[in-house]
């Protein structure tokens, strides 16, 4: 047989409870008017957070020496997006030693979901995860972005270069 | 008497003020969108400081909803009375791709609709999930939509130019 135990009159007012809440609120506003630099407080839009560089954030279009993108337009991205957010239009190049580039490349950033498998799946490195978090917009934004954003937006710099070339690859002989 | 009444005037005028400038949320998220919810509510992206309340528990109490995760069809009906039952001028987070596209569950078969079917939705928070500093970005552009800033050099410029003519 359970026994219930009630409960005493002294216990019932929780004034042990009260105090050792109490005590321990007073220690920490305490400590952090002391210590104003170990706060872990962040003041959000003058002090922002670090994230490690293996982030995966919005994507970033490489370049090729020249400035023209490096994407072959294979579509090998558009076929691995498990969330089908990535558009390719593809065409013909002037220059015969070029195959094709895409005229239209765009990522639905409402559909995206972030997981790296275009990365993956880019046999040339023309697709990386940037290091910026997505920035919200209000209603009327265009999400879906181009080459324009993903490729030379402000934050890059002027593009960044892919690893291997179109010509180091040939005399290679891959 | 008169004393009285007057203090009672002030004080209230007080209390609107105050209550003005506070926005209060009713949080309708699931998933992993909750988690990074929950993270900037908490110590390290503190959203009080904004001067957003934290989560409201009526829906009576609040005058902006926040909504994500991925949302079925036999759910719609529920969001829309919770929009209706909201107070003041109404706003609409969106968080997250499940909640603004549907994103992987789109097209698999499974009955998931995007939020623009069923309520206006006034700030787009993409991401899977979005970073806490994203919501507060959005929390920002939230109470520039309610309370829109008075641009006074347009204004001014305004001003002159009907003088001018």
């Amino acid at each position: 047989m359970s026994v219930v135990k009630r409960p005493s009159s002294v216990s019932q007012w929780y004034l042990p409870g009260i105090f050792v809440g109490l005590y321990h609120t007073l220690k920490a506003l305490l400590y952090n008017l002391s210590h104003r630099q170990k706060m872990q407080t962040l003041d959000y839009p003058e002090e922002k957070f670090e994230y490690s560089p293996r982030f995966k954030g919005t994507h970033v279009l490489t370049v090729k020496k020249d400035g023209a993108i490096r994407c072959t337009a294979c579509m090998l991205c558009a076929t691995n997006c498990p969330a089908q957010c990535i558009t390719i239009i593809a065409s013909e190049h002037e220059d015969p030693s070029v195959e094709k580039f895409p005229i239209a490349y765009e990522i639905d950033m409402l559909r995206c979901v972030f997981c790296g498998f275009c990365e993956e799946a880019c046999p040339v490195d023309a697709v990386r995860m940037g290091p910026e978090w997505q920035i919200p917009g209000i209603s009327g934004t265009n999400f879906v972005k181009g080459i324009d954003f993903l490729a030379f937006r402000s934050q890059l710099k002027g593009g960044i270069s892919s690893v291997l070339d179109d010509q180091e690859r040939h005399g290679q002989g891959i | 008497m008169g004393l009285k009444q007057r203090l009672s005037q002030k004080l209230q005028h007080l209390m609107d003020q105050v209550e003005n400038q506070i926005n209060t949320p009713y949080v309708l998220v699931h998933g992993c969108c909750s988690m990074e919810v929950e993270n900037a509510t908490s110590s390290t992206y503190d959203w009080r400081r904004l001067g957003f309340a934290s989560p409201a528990k009526n829906i009576e109490d609040a005058d902006v909803l926040i909504v994500g995760g991925w949302i079925h069809e036999s759910f719609s009906e529920q969001m829309k009375s919770v929009y209706s039952q909201m107070r003041g001028k109404k706003s609409v987070i969106a968080i997250g791709a499940c909640a603004l596209s549907g994103a992987p569950y789109a097209k698999s078969g499974e009955k998931v609709i995007p939020v623009t079917d069923v309520l206006p939705v006034d700030v787009f928070v993409p991401g899977c999930p979005p970073r806490p500093e994203a919501i507060l970005e959005a929390i920002q552009s939230v109470k520039k939509l309610q309370k829109p800033q008075k641009d006074h050099k347009a204004m001014l410029y305004e001003a002159l130019r009907i003088r001018g003519n």
